[in-house]
């Protein structure tokens, strides 16, 4: 599984909303293959994510959360891999937006990913 | 976090190649730091037409090609591209969509770079700049000589122009043959001169005759390159 999947709440999402882009993925699409390093975070805002072990389902993700985060800060591989499902809606979190809102433990991003950075909450 | 000397890129065997090959010290490792490395398998996808880009991708071993699928559903492949290549970059600073899809065909290692991370080495390092742009002039050149090729050439002559192509970026002297580094399949082939596979095979079979190439399994090896290159046409 993942270290961390975050649920976010409504006031969280609508602040990530403001600060970044969200984007539609029209087809499935193997964002995370099992066993390796997420290259960005995941937010998932409308549709569904699959979580495969051995390319077959093991759990499914709702909307309104956030994964990969401390995988992509740790260069930890994933046990599962994570596929989007067409028409689905997201906000990819850049490693260089992770790092800047560490820099600024101030900011709405570093209140809402500080708990996904922590190895044990 | 964590930090892997192994995965530094200043031990990365493709840094001569790539954009960041100019880089040293402190700028290199920032981007060691910055970047996520992975190993894909053959038949994994790193990224999907149409899908939104998040960064690019440089390639530490390994070949990997793009290609875009028609309306018909029909693959049409652009490129091979192998280590020391970038992949995703068009879409990335061009701000659309990704145009192609890029599928492994031989096990490769690729680091990911984010994409502000990227904006901000374009503008900070002039070096990672010039190299992008270098590398996307090359990319522009050789996709001008495939549109040239396939409105002049008949297929004998593009498949002997595939196999000059990839002697130079795949071929490995061997016993006075040049062995290719590659292994593509039929279909693939047929896909990059923009042919059927029955006439792939055809003109295969009809270059072995000759003495041009030989084949050891799915491996290919060229025998006379300059007959490639009189077959290829080059001087049209």
């Amino acid at each position: 599984m993942y270290n961390r999947i975050i649920k976010l709440t409504t006031k969280e999402i609508r602040s990530l909303k403001k600060q970044f882009q969200s984007f539609h993925f029209n087809n499935d699409f193997d964002l995370v293959y099992e066993a390796h390093v997420p290259n960005t975070g995941i937010i998932l805002l409308d549709g569904e994510l699959k979580l495969l072990k051995k390319k077959k389902v093991s759990s499914t993700v709702k909307p309104g959360s956030l994964l990969g985060v401390y995988e992509m800060m740790n260069n930890e591989p994933v046990k599962n891999g994570c596929k989007v499902i067409g028409n689905s809606e997201l906000i990819m979190l850049q490693k260089s937006d992770i790092l800047e809102a560490m820099e600024d433990k101030e900011s709405d991003l570093y209140a809402i990913i500080k708990e996904s950075l922590n190895e044990k909450c | 976090m964590k930090d892997n000397k192994v995965t530094s890129c200043e031990n990365c065997p493709s840094k001569a190649k790539g954009i960041f090959c100019e880089l040293e010290n402190e700028a290199l490792d920032s981007v060691s730091d910055r970047k996520v490395i992975n190993t894909y398998k053959k038949g994994h996808t790193i990224f999907f037409q149409g899908n939104p880009a998040f960064g690019l991708y440089c390639v530490k071993s390994g070949k990997i090609k793009i290609s875009k699928i028609g309306n018909d559903g029909k693959e049409s492949i652009m490129r091979i591209a192998g280590g020391g290549d970038v992949i995703g970059h068009r879409s990335l600073f061009s701000e659309e969509n990704y145009t192609a899809t890029a599928t492994v065909i031989e096990e490769a290692a690729i680091c990911f770079i984010d994409k502000k991370f990227i904006y901000k080495a374009v503008h900070d390092e002039p070096s990672v700049a010039l190299q992008i742009i270098q590398k996307l002039s090359k990319e522009m050149g050789s996709a001008e000589t495939k549109t040239a090729s396939m409105s002049q050439k008949n297929v004998r002559e593009r498949l002997a122009e595939l196999f000059l192509t990839l002697t130079k970026a795949y071929g490995i002297e061997e016993d006075e043959k040049i062995r290719l580094d590659i292994k593509l399949t039929r279909e693939e082939m047929a896909s990059m001169v923009g042919t059927a596979n029955e006439t792939i095979i055809r003109f295969i079979s009809e270059f072995k005759d000759e003495g041009i190439i030989e084949q050891k399994g799915k491996e290919i090896f060229i025998i006379d390159e300059k007959k490639l290159a009189e077959f290829a046409n080059l001087n049209y």
